[in-house]
């Protein structure tokens, strides 16, 4: 029951995170790779602002700096003509000595006080923290499907699809790239801060192969979901990222190490994107 | 209208691929104009276009739209003013979104607020309208994804939104040139209705001779970067495809 819950709570906070991969792999059509160290650059910032007692401040100023590393890429793609998937790369690597500099030069900080807790006080359940994120995550997805009906995300969806067409529509193509990648690693930091506040520390490498368990996410969840409307398609990134976690949760249960769980993040997303593709071409053959 | 003077255009300057694509020069567009332009593969048509659009920028030369400087105007800020359809029946959509998306985010060019709602209900019965003119039945298909339409449907989309808002002037790269003969003489005579019924100066690249004589009012003729027939009304009226071969024969 608690290894469910635990679950659950994870999953919850890694579909905020797919959110953002959804935003730049499914909607821009870009392979963003920034998302791994955007994703630590939300914990140290929330894990540095916790020490100084500013729970709710840091998740703000997470959502910034995530928002700044997106821009950051965005700005190198589009203007600095570099190719989408090394652009992110260049980021993510260069994000790594900030996030050393933003944590005080230490690969890890641990949290005496944090959001969860302060909640946890204030409403003694075993439930609370679950509740609290599913409310982070009900205000993400609000957010996104108000964006959405607006014009503006009306072009961000075109940019993605085709962006010739976008700019014969007079849309600047360049700033819907960058607008789309800052919000969408904006929504990773967020998530990369409630991760910290959730397990009360921080770490250097947290936002390793994040990127992957956002695909993982997205893809998974197109299996059992899918649909054209955009309020589905974000349901169907939750629900993937749900089942994603309970499969590594039942993999731990089974034996496996955590330290092979990045190995089986791979082989599963690996297994969603060609085992289809394999089992149309046998058909077809 | 349009007044282009000296664009000059070399490809890979300096290096052993250098190439003059348009040689100094000058067009004057009238209102009203509808301008067809033949000639050779390479004979800078396209470029022309490109030069107009802002896909490419000239190596000295200027342009002025309706008395507008805009020798240095962005490319999506141009196209607040400018349509463009090409070959491609593919590049003018985007296939994931339905028709209305599509139509309502054409319908946003040049005067955009981005904050407004993607789709306005008002909206929809123009649309639907513009949609009915063509017979193709597309105004029933609102809700479907473009990329489930035919090329010929997309093509035929692809000029309602490029002239929702009826442009300043029109540009159509060989837009029929990817269509069956039926469907590209359907577009070739939609074009042509909405050209004249909301007064739209338009330029047409074309490779099939008979279509560059039955339509428009004028004619020029390309070769190696440079217009070397301007033909008129008049003078187009009385030429013969056989005539505009001849000619492709020899400047060719």
């Amino acid at each position: 029951m608690t290894a469910l819950l635990g679950a659950c709570e994870l999953g919850l906070l890694m579909a905020v995170m797919s959110l953002g991969v959804f935003l730049s792999f499914r909607i821009l059509n870009v392979p963003d790779l920034t998302i791994d160290g955007s994703f630590t650059t939300g914990c140290a910032v929330s894990a540095v602002c916790s020490g100084m007692q500013m729970h709710a401040f840091g998740l703000g100023m997470a959502v910034l700096c995530g928002a700044l590393a997106g821009l950051i890429t965005g700005i190198l793609q589009t203007k600095g003509k570099i190719q989408p998937i090394l652009a992110g790369i260049l980021t993510m690597t260069g994000l790594y000595s900030i996030n050393l500099r933003i944590m005080g030069s230490k690969p890890n900080l641990f949290l005496e006080n944090t959001l969860f807790l302060q909640i946890k006080e204030l409403f003694p359940s075993s439930y609370s923290e679950l509740i609290l994120i599913l409310v982070f995550l009900l205000v993400v997805i609000g957010i996104l499907v108000l964006f959405f009906t607006t014009q503006l995300g009306l072009a961000l969806r075109a940019t993605g699809d085709n962006e010739a067409m976008v700019k014969a529509s007079s849309i600047n193509s360049d700033a819907m790239i960058i607008l789309g990648l800052s919000l969408a690693n904006a929504i990773v930091a967020f998530s990369g801060a409630l991760f910290v506040q959730y397990q009360g520390f921080s770490d250097i490498n947290s936002g390793t192969g994040m990127m992957v368990i956002g695909l993982a996410s997205v893809i998974v969840g197109e299996v059992f979901l899918t649909s054209r409307r955009l309020p589905v398609r974000f349901l169907s990134v939750v629900c993937g990222a749900l089942l994603y976690r309970f499969i590594l949760t039942f993999a731990l249960q089974l034996g496996l190490e955590a330290n092979d769980m990045k190995l089986l993040s791979a082989v599963l997303v690996i297994a969603a994107i060609s085992f289809p593709h394999m089992l149309r071409r046998r058909y077809h053959a | 209208m349009l007044r282009m003077e000296n664009a000059h255009v070399v490809f890979h300057p300096q290096t052993d691929n250098e190439r003059v694509a348009l040689h100094d020069v000058d067009l004057h567009l009238k209102k009203d104009d509808f301008l067809c332009i033949v000639g050779g593969n390479g004979a800078g048509k396209t470029t022309l276009m490109n030069v107009i659009s802002g896909t490419i920028k000239a190596q000295h030369g200027t342009l002025f739209l309706e008395d507008e400087d805009i020798t240095n105007m962005a490319e999506h800020r141009r196209c607040a003013m400018i349509g463009r359809i090409f070959q491609d029946p593919l590049k003018g959509t985007a296939p994931h979104l339905t028709v209305l998306e599509n139509l309502s985010l054409a319908y946003g060019r040049g005067r955009r607020s981005y904050f407004q709602k993607a789709v306005h209900k008002q909206d929809i019965a123009y649309f639907k309208e513009r949609l009915a003119a063509l017979g193709l039945g597309l105004e029933d298909r609102l809700d479907n994804e473009v990329g489930l339409l035919s090329g010929g449907q997309r093509q035929a989309l692809t000029l309602i939104m490029a002239t929702l808002i009826p442009p300043k002037l029109l540009l159509l790269d060989e837009h029929t040139a990817a269509l069956d003969p039926k469907t590209a003489e359907r577009i070739m005579q939609e074009t042509e209705r909405i050209i004249s019924a909301y007064h739209i100066p338009a330029m047409m690249i074309t490779h099939n001779l008979s279509q560059a004589l039955r339509y428009g009012n004028r004619l020029l003729v390309m070769k190696d970067g440079s217009i070397i027939k301007d033909m008129g009304q008049q003078e187009k009226e009385r030429l013969t495809i056989a005539e505009l071969m001849h000619d492709y024969e020899i400047f060719s």
